[in-house]
């Protein structure tokens, strides 16, 4: 087909287009008292309503130290890493609906595009630095008494850390985008709603790059 | 984000320009409900960014950069939630109503092509099939002009390869 034909061809759809496609810009007003129809704010949604529940779990860790008066080192200093985690996770998505609120869609396509590819991958890194609280959930419950005086704690419990510790190690070193087509990472991720888009956003960076070397 | 006068240019504009909404929502779209909701989506994004908006620039060139950003956004969202459902069915629509049956035969294999293009690829043969030039098309996609006419000539190639095979 030549340029000219494929051309034509097209400008002839304008008036097929035309008839059956209405443009409904009555719909603005609607949209501007109801911004929760736009389908692309939906992330930022839900990001918004994971930060709430990050918040009101940060709050009750606050509560458990506050109420624990300093009485057990354990317990304070394993509770308060874990809030310390919780904290930078909230802060981290605070940091996304921002992003996601401010993005330019009248940036070039190019641009756009990777930014928004970008921003879900991220999620992968802040999993990634949670996953270092882990051990901590397995030493609130140590007291000094049994630390240092209960053979049979000792054995259990320091066991326990220990593989939580391992199993921690091994994770933040593969949690990464260069297994991202490994089973396990894809079974490891698919947790939640936002993490069915992160491959698919990881391939559509790899495409964004090869489009623009040419 | 805009309000009164400025709502009523944007709008103006918007009508005016409505072709381009309509195209972009008929490449990247499998459907008349998909094609609404994408129309939806692309008004409501052109009125929250036209604050940003500077004159200077030409309208249509900033109208194409947020209709296609929000179709591929948009176009991938329903990908990931396996919302899309094959193209070539509901624009046999398009094909159907062209009498010529030679016309009819070459609009489906235009749109089956398109429909097999990756998103970006889409953008690019649709501001092509637009007759925008090539600095254009550089300034929406946000790449050289030397690349845009690489990919141009090379998808003509596929186009054309595609044609001989379905003859």
């Amino acid at each position: 087909m030549e340029d000219k034909l494929l051309k034509e061809l097209w400008k002839a759809q304008d008036e097929k287009l035309e008839k059956s496609l209405q443009l409904n810009l009555h719909l603005l007003d609607t949209l501007q008292k109801d911004k929760a129809k736009s389908k692309l704010d939906k992330l930022a949604r839900f990001k918004s309503i994971v930060v709430f529940l990050g918040l009101v779990w940060c709050a009750f860790l606050g509560v458990l130290i506050w109420g624990n008066d300093f009485k057990n080192m354990y317990f304070e200093v394993s509770v308060i890493i874990i809030l310390l985690f919780n904290l930078y996770a909230c802060i981290a998505y605070i940091q996304q609906i921002i992003f996601i609120k401010r993005l330019d869609y009248s940036d070039s396509i190019i641009n756009t595009q990777k930014k928004l590819a970008d921003l879900q991958v991220s999620t992968i890194t802040i999993t990634r630095n949670l996953l270092l609280q882990t051990p901590f959930y397995s030493t609130w419950f140590y007291t000094h008494k049994l630390v240092m005086h209960d053979s049979h704690f000792q054995l259990i419990s320091f066991t326990a850390t220990f593989i939580f510790i391992l199993a921690t190690i091994w994770l933040y070193k593969n949690v990464s985008i260069k297994n991202m087509h490994k089973k396990w990472f894809l079974a490891f991720m698919n947790v939640g709603p936002e993490y069915k888009s992160i491959t698919e956003a990881m391939d559509f960076l790899a495409e964004i790059e090869e489009f623009k070397k040419g | 984000m805009t309000t009164g006068n400025n709502n009523e240019t944007l709008l103006t504009l918007i009508e005016e320009n409505r072709r381009i909404i309509f195209k972009i929502c008929n490449v990247y779209c499998k459907n008349k409900h998909d094609r609404e909701d994408l129309q939806q989506e692309i008004i409501y994004q052109l009125w929250r960014s036209y604050a940003r908006y500077k004159p200077e620039y030409r309208f249509t060139t900033w109208m194409y950069r947020v209709a296609l950003n929000i179709a591929i956004s948009f176009y991938r969202k329903a990908k990931t939630g396996n919302a899309i459902i094959t193209l070539a069915d509901e624009h046999e629509e398009v094909a159907a109503e062209y009498n010529d049956g030679q016309a009819e035969k070459n609009i489906r294999m235009l749109y089956q092509f398109i429909d097999g293009l990756k998103e970006l690829d889409k953008a690019l043969m649709l501001l092509y099939l637009e007759e925008k030039s090539y600095s254009e098309i550089a300034e929406i996609l946000g790449i050289t002009e030397t690349n845009v006419a690489t990919k141009i000539s090379r998808t003509k190639e596929k186009l054309k390869q595609q044609l001989n095979t379905f003859k």
